[in-house]
């Protein structure tokens, strides 16, 4: 049976930026150990080591011309929940001391 | 009915959702007639046909929720391709529906507004995550209408609602406008009462587009041209034995499914029996790519360009975690955690790059196979259309409902499902798969056995077409 570390969990939702009660933490590890020991079962699979075609492939899809299509700047921001002109309006990365935002 | 005009029969459709869909709540939104009728050509190819549209593609100018919170008053700007083309043919696009949020489940339980239900059964589920345009059209409420699937999530609800749902091969139809779950296995589906209609509606929407670099250049048939009842001279059919064999199918399912074998050999197919091990395999591939690119794709909704912001938050950082802790219901949370998880530093290898290369021989498998048969021949779940909240307490066994529909997106190939009778009163269905780009044969032998049986004839008792 997978083990899922609880800790390890926590710094797994700060990367997902999702925010769970300690309850919903136990909660969400049992599910992720009930579904790591499911998939346990691949090891069983004679291709299961066979990473050579991942490295290799010839099958990507190609690339198109990067090119630059006029886009009205009011559609993109129409569904923008804060907005100035024509930008979107993001809030302050670094804090100012003592004044919170 | 098909040539009444156009204007008859957006109105019939909605007065047909307005007095029955109270029940089921396959819509989240069912248009105005008017702008209805002004999106779309008034002729072409699908002139008159009524569609409703998984909220999962986005139509210009109308709300494409996901049916999730973090989208719920969000605008599209643009038309998926799908959607410009289904336009461009005459195609009535009546509204939107509900589906599992961000096509995450497999009963349209994790839609974040409403429950639908089976039309056949109101207390069962209708499958998911395309519950909404499945049982619309099980129900009468509209002609066709587009899934999508990225596990099974357009054959699954088809099998358990009585209709044909089917799964393009992968780059068959643009993704353009299909907001993303696992972008690998994503592939707009189709749901239709018969097959004809399911090729009728894939001939408008497959073939290439610039705007999606996975599409594919092969060229797109006359799918309806092979359609006059007769199956291939020779048709050889591969039933997986280990997928009718499997633990946990329903006995009489497996019966109904024998009974349409039987109806194959007696239309003039070959069976032979065999075995696909790594399609055992495909659910859990399936767990860990899916949450994989889930995790990926999922991380642009941060409440910056779209969704709703927190009045609350006091910097950027907590913009993004109360956006997406407000926004996001309990499964995609769950799945966004587990995509990360398997695709973090020390896990990687174990699991992501593992599932890719079972994967890889899943596809090699396929392929060996129809060098023997046409068509492989499969159920589509391991039982008909379950009870509300049956799986609250255990999301794995949930999950196994992609056991059998899963390989097909994994391998990239073509799936068809078809409705085979009913069980305990509910309809029952089997899948048939084929090789990159046979759809005109999936088509061509599922209507032979559509027309020699008289399943899409039935409606749910106080539906059907008004």
């Amino acid at each position: 049976m997978a083990k899922v570390d609880r800790a390890y969990l926590k710094t797994l939702a700060d990367m997902s930026h999702l925010h769970f009660s300690d309850e919903e933490l136990v909660s969400l590890g049992n599910d992720i150990e009930s579904v790591l020991s499911y998939v346990e079962c691949l090891s069983q699979s004679p291709y299961a080591q066979d990473m050579q075609h991942l490295e290799n492939r010839t099958d990507c899809a190609p690339l198109r011309q990067d090119e630059v299509v006029f886009t009205n700047p009011m559609d993109i921001l129409c569904d923008a929940p804060d907005v100035a002109e024509n930008f979107f309006i993001v809030p302050s990365i670094i804090k100012h001391e003592g004044k919170g935002k | 009915m098909m040539h009444d005009n156009p204007r008859a029969r957006v109105l019939r459709s909605k007065k047909n959702f307005e007095e029955h869909d109270k029940t089921v709540k396959s819509a989240l939104e069912i248009f105005e007639p008017e702008s209805i009728l002004e999106a779309s050509r008034s002729d072409g190819d699908l002139a008159g046909m009524t569609l409703l549209i998984k909220d999962n593609i986005v139509q210009r100018g109308r709300t494409a929720s996901c049916s999730s919170k973090i989208l719920e008053h969000y605008k599209a700007v643009y038309d998926a391709t799908a959607i410009t083309r289904l336009k461009n043919q005459g195609a009535l696009l009546m509204g939107r529906a509900n589906c599992d949020e961000f096509a995450m489940g497999s009963s349209t339980e994790t839609s974040a507004f409403q429950l639908t239900a089976n039309p056949w059964d109101t207390s069962c589920v209708p499958g998911g995550s395309s519950g909404g345009s499945i049982a619309a059209v099980a129900a009468g409420f509209v002609d066709c209408a587009l899934g999508s699937e990225t596990g099974g999530s357009v054959r699954q609800p088809a099998a358990f609602c009585g209709i044909v749902g089917l799964k393009p091969t992968y780059g068959r139809v643009s993704r353009y406008g299909l907001i993303a779950y696992g972008s690998s296995l994503d592939q707009i589906g189709i749901a239709s009462k018969t097959v004809r209609d399911n090729a009728r509606v894939l001939k408008v929407i497959a073939g290439l587009d610039p705007l999606d670099a996975t599409t594919s250049t092969n060229p797109v048939p006359d799918y309806e041209q092979k359609l006059d009842g007769a199956i291939p001279q020779g048709l050889r059919i591969g039933v997986i034995d280990n997928a009718m064999n499997a633990e946990g199918n329903d006995p009489e399912m497996v019966v109904a499914l024998n009974q349409a074998l039987k109806r194959y050999e007696e239309l003039g197919a070959k069976i032979v029996h065999l075995s696909l091990p790594t399609m055992d395999l495909g659910a859990a591939v399936y767990f860990i790519v899916s949450r994989a690119e889930a995790t990926s794709n999922l991380a642009r909704f941060d409440g910056i360009r779209y969704g709703s912001r927190p009045a609350d938050a006091e910097d950027l950082t907590d913009v993004y975690r109360k956006t997406r802790t407000e926004g996001f219901g309990p499964e995609v949370k769950r799945r966004i955690m587990i995509g990360n998880y398997v695709l973090s530093s020390g896990y990687a290898d174990q699991y992501y790059k593992k599932a890719k290369a079972v994967q890889h021989g899943m596809r090699l498998e396929f392929l060996k196979a129809f060098e023997q048969v046409d068509v492989l021949f499969a159920p589509v779940a391991p039982t008909g259309a379950f009870k509300f909240h049956s799986f609250d307490e255990n999301r794995l066994l949930m999950d196994l409902q992609d056991y059998f529909t899963a390989p097909a997106n994994l391998a990239g190939i073509p799936a068809l499902a078809i409705p085979c009778g009913f069980v305990k009163n509910m309809p029952v269905g089997f899948q048939l798969m084929g090789a990159d780009f046979t759809e005109d044969i999936l088509y061509q032998v599922a209507y032979a056995y559509e027309s020699s049986t008289t399943w899409h004839t039935m409606w749910p008792k106080g539906f059907g077409p008004k």
